[in-house]
């Protein structure tokens, strides 16, 4: 492909929103289910947005699950809506979005995208139940790994400051206490929107500085 | 109709005697940062830059703003009734800080989905297939009526340049559409230049020829041009996917033109934008030879999106019952991927017939 046709790929930010779907999210579900909604009538309406930042949301509780696939949300009819049960496996969800990200960026790049670095938006509102979660974590984001996402984190309710700053690689904000968990989830989801449709207008990946009801935490690098 | 005549106020105004402004219609973005509706002067809008205009930029309004008084009948009637053209410049303390602009007509305007909420209409909402319509319980527009969307744009186009004005900012959101008569509307004139102008960046309306960094001038129109007007007569918005679908338009001729302006191999090449109108319009036209690069090879198609149970699909402690998941989507491509695997169809039953022959 010569550089001409090169520019003629467009660009898609493959963007995994990892949520905590366990038991202590109970009380936020409903929550949860309005501000998913939202956000996907927002992008399957925003084909500017949508067609750049494409999407898979994946929950986890005990175990992780893809809910929906790396995709255009303008293809998606409506979004499911989460139960919320279970422990907080924050392991096998890195393990499954590593695996996801060697599926669907091939696949991206096979529809002629030209793919940036994918991006993963963690919410959870508790500590990691399992012990083994920092070595999933390492692999995810091995530098030796071309295909390592970038992280940023949203923390909320009893989600440990340290353990969000040590995941985030980019950005890391944990609730202030200044709004109740219901706003500070619906928060933490427009702030990623805000984002994604930020980067699609430059073109490039766009973090936020702040989030309102959030402070910024500073990152701690595992390495 | 809002007509630069209907401005009651001089072509240069102080901002202040405008009075305090009304709250801007549009977030702050690009080289604005707000458009507000001018008080006591309904259809009129006050658009303020994020900083004043130097020399160049003022005069290259104020000259603008004066052009439609020139021209001919034909072409003040396109001024009025498809583009948002400057009428005044905004002052503050002898700087341009802005301008007022004509607010788009009404029919412009329709309910809309996600919340029905009456808004502009966006060309953004053409560059889609039929079935995003449907999905969303509109009428798709008839290939007629794409046709007639994309001949406005095109004559504003036309107009454009035949005034030596550059645009640049061609793109989904810097044009609006009726859905009642099809008529297209483009705004934000005053940003155009004479003979060139900065690049104005727009993701994935990047001219390959002109690189972020340099000037835009009337070839990198050509091409943006042409780019919206595939994008809208295919519904089909990746660059690589809609010059494959201009194939599958049943007018050949407005297929090469328009990939001679996608493909051509250096920007001079490209069709002007009345060598375009003139296919549109079916008058007789001179096609330059242009050299193409090769169409790039036709990429995968994007499988349906697989929507997967909402609760944790293995033995997770007491799972309750999930909401159904949607029905699995179908992807969005037009008809012509129908055609290829009819196509394949059609070709597997020869081989297996051939095979059969030949095992006789």
């Amino acid at each position: 492909m010569t550089d001409g046709m090169h520019h003629m790929r467009q660009k898609c930010l493959p963007t995994y929103l990892v949520i905590d779907v366990s038991t202590s999210m109970s009380p936020h579900e409903q929550t949860l289910n309005q501000t998913l909604k939202k956000l996907h009538s927002t992008l399957a309406n925003s084909p500017r947005v949508s067609e750049f930042a494409h999407m898979s949301i994946i929950a986890f509780s005990t175990q992780p699950w893809v809910v929906i696939e790396m995709t255009d949300m303008e293809y998606v009819p409506g979004m499911p809506e989460v139960a919320c049960d279970g422990m907080t496996g924050y392991g096998a969800a890195f393990d499954l979005v590593r695996e996801r990200i060697d599926i669907d960026l091939p696949a991206l790049t096979a529809q002629g995208k030209a793919v940036l670095r994918p991006i993963m938006f963690f919410l959870t509102d508790g500590a990691p139940t399992d012990g083994e979660w920092e070595n999933a974590f390492r692999t995810l984001v091995d530098k030796g790994r071309r295909r390592r996402p970038h992280v940023v984190t949203y923390g909320f309710g009893a989600a440990p400051e340290e353990v969000l700053s040590r995941i985030a690689t980019k950005a890391a904000f944990v609730a202030d206490g200044s709004s109740g968990q219901d706003e500070a989830l619906s928060t933490a989801l427009h702030s990623m929107l805000n984002s994604l449709v930020a980067s699609a207008q430059a073109d490039e990946l766009l973090i936020p500085a702040q989030a309102s009801g959030y402070k910024s935490v500073p990152l701690e690098y595992l390495d | 109709m809002t007509t630069a005549a209907g401005w009651q106020l001089p072509a240069a105004v102080d901002l202040a005697a405008l009075g305090p402004l009304a709250a801007s219609i549009s977030l702050g973005a690009g080289q604005s940062t707000g458009i507000h509706p001018v008080p006591g002067h309904d259809g009129w809008l006050a658009k303020l830059y994020h900083k004043p205009a130097d020399t160049d930029a003022a005069a290259c309004l104020d000259w603008l703003i004066g052009l439609p008084a020139s021209m001919p009948p034909a072409d003040r009637a396109r001024v009025v009734t498809s583009t948002s053209w400057p009428v005044a410049a905004l002052l503050d303390g002898g700087k341009t800080i802005g301008c007022v602009l004509p607010q788009a007509p009404a029919r412009f305007r329709a309910n809309m989905p996600p919340d029905g909420a009456e808004r502009y209409l966006e060309i953004d909402w053409l560059a889609r297939p039929d079935t995003s319509f449907v999905r969303r319980g509109l009428t798709p527009p008839t290939w007629e009526q794409r046709l007639r969307v994309s001949h406005d744009v095109v004559s504003v186009a036309v107009l454009l340049g035949r005034y030596g004005l550059v645009y640049s900012d061609w793109s989904y959101s810097n044009a609006f559409y009726s859905p009642a008569d099809h008529s297209a509307y483009v705004i934000d004139l005053d940003g155009c230049g004479r003979h060139r102008m900065s690049n104005i960046f727009q993701p994935n309306w990047e001219d390959p020829h002109t690189p972020r960094s340099s000037p835009a001038d009337a070839t990198t129109d050509r091409y943006r041009v042409a780019l919206l007007v595939a994008r809208v007569l295919t519904g089909e918005r990746a660059t690589v996917h809609a010059l494959h679908a201009l194939g599958d338009l049943p007018h050949p001729a407005l297929t090469e033109i328009l990939r001679d302006s996608l493909l051509a191999a250096t920007p001079a090449q490209r069709p002007a934008a009345a060598t375009l109108l003139a296919v549109l319009d079916g008058r007789p036209y001179l096609r330059m030879p242009v050299d193409r690069l090769p169409l790039p090879a036709r990429p995968a198609v994007a499988p349906a999106p697989a929507v997967k149970p909402t609760t944790e699909p293995v033995a997770g402690p007491a799972a309750r019952p999930a909401v159904p998941s949607p029905a699995p989507v179908v992807p969005d491509r037009p008809v012509h991927v129908g055609r290829w695997f009819a196509a394949l169809i059609v070709a597997l039953l020869i081989l297996s017939l051939a095979v059969y022959l030949a095992s006789l």
